[in-house]
């Protein structure tokens, strides 16, 4: 397996792995979350408690489950990047740090638009919100910090540690509902046991989540080539890879 | 379909601005995201070109500036060599 794993380490044939997935997964989650997005919000049926206004969860849920996912792929590329020193999982972090930051953000603007005609208030600094704010306060600073250091090894090292030592945060997150007294619903999907919802309602939502991750998914492998050709902006296989889509004039 | 009508969809039972403000940030933040990805993308390409063609000019630069140099010696000699003819006439 690591032999078969090695080549990918080299920027250039990730650069190409990336190219070569790219247009399955932007089509395959775009095509995913419309259709979630379409069903969720005029096909299931109403909540019999929040009526309509529920269908937030459409967005809301995918958005933050994806948050916390992308932070563990983040910092499980922080980790490899400082154990096994592999060079491109650094920028595979910093690939995935600004997902994570705006599938944080639509988490708590869409949680700030449910809670409003639902308790009553935007923001509350319940145990559930203020863990999911520290969550997007550690993106940022992630992004932060890289960007703060001239040479990009030490860079990656010192936002790597900051990764890895922000994940104390994911298991508060999953558990602010249950350690604490809160204003924020339980677990629906994520727990033990079945599910405490209608599959009508259940299926677009898991749908969603499957089209968030895939569109997560297509923006990560951009953003990939983008953190390797900035890196080897000078190589010949780059120039070369320049001149090749400048003549077919789609640099895509 | 869920709803009778297209008004009530829009309204979402008296919640039609919370649910498509959601939508509406939801959509607007990834879109500025992915163009964001997509921009820096192309504006990296362009630099890599860019960066060539200036390597290029240095490079042109640099030859026309050692023909110059490599030809004023010449003339520089040849003179030398004239005018050191010229002496011993």
């Amino acid at each position: 397996m690591w032999k078969w794993l090695h080549p990918y380490a080299k920027p250039e044939h990730t650069y190409y792995l990336c190219q070569r997935l790219l247009p399955w997964f932007s089509l395959l989650g775009l095509a995913v979350i419309l259709f979630a997005s379409v069903w969720g919000l005029a096909f299931a049926p109403t909540d019999y408690q929040q009526s309509e206004a529920y269908r937030i969860i459409y967005v809301h849920v995918p958005s933050a489950v994806l948050s916390k996912s992308l932070y563990s792929a983040m910092a499980i590329a922080a980790f490899v990047g400082l154990v096994w020193q592999v060079k491109t999982s650094f920028m595979a972090m910093m690939a995935l740090a600004p997902i994570g930051a705006t599938v944080t953000f639509v988490s708590l603007v869409t949680g700030a638009a449910w809670g409003k005609p639902m308790w009553g208030t935007w923001w509350e600094w319940d145990a559930r919100l203020t863990s999911q704010l520290i969550l997007l306060f550690l993106f940022l600073g992630v992004i932060s910090l890289y960007k703060a250091f001239e040479d990009k090894q030490q860079a990656g090292k010192a936002a790597g540690v900051m990764a890895m030592v922000g994940v104390i945060n994911l298991p508060i997150i999953h558990y602010s509902v249950q350690w604490w007294n809160t204003l924020h619903q339980g677990a629906t999907i994520m727990k033990l046991g079945k599910p405490s919802m209608p599959p009508e309602m259940l299926w677009p939502l898991l749908l969603s989540i499957l089209g968030w991750a895939l569109v997560s998914a297509a923006i990560f492998l951009l953003r990939m080539q983008n953190e390797i050709l900035q890196r080897e902006i000078r190589r010949p296989w780059v120039v070369a890879l320049a001149n090749k889509s400048s003549t077919l004039s789609e640099g895509t | 379909m869920h709803f009778d009508d297209i008004s009530s969809f829009f309204d979402m039972g008296g919640y039609g601005l919370y649910v498509w403000l959601s939508f509406g940030a939801a959509s607007l933040s990834l879109l500025v995201l992915w163009l964001d990805s997509f921009l820096s993308k192309r504006t990296l390409l362009t630099q890599v070109l860019s960066e060539q063609a200036r390597q290029a000019r240095i490079k042109v630069a640099a030859e026309q500036s050692a023909a110059a140099e490599k030809s004023a010696a010449a003339e520089k000699s040849a003179t030398a060599e004239q005018r050191t003819h010229g002496e011993e006439i």
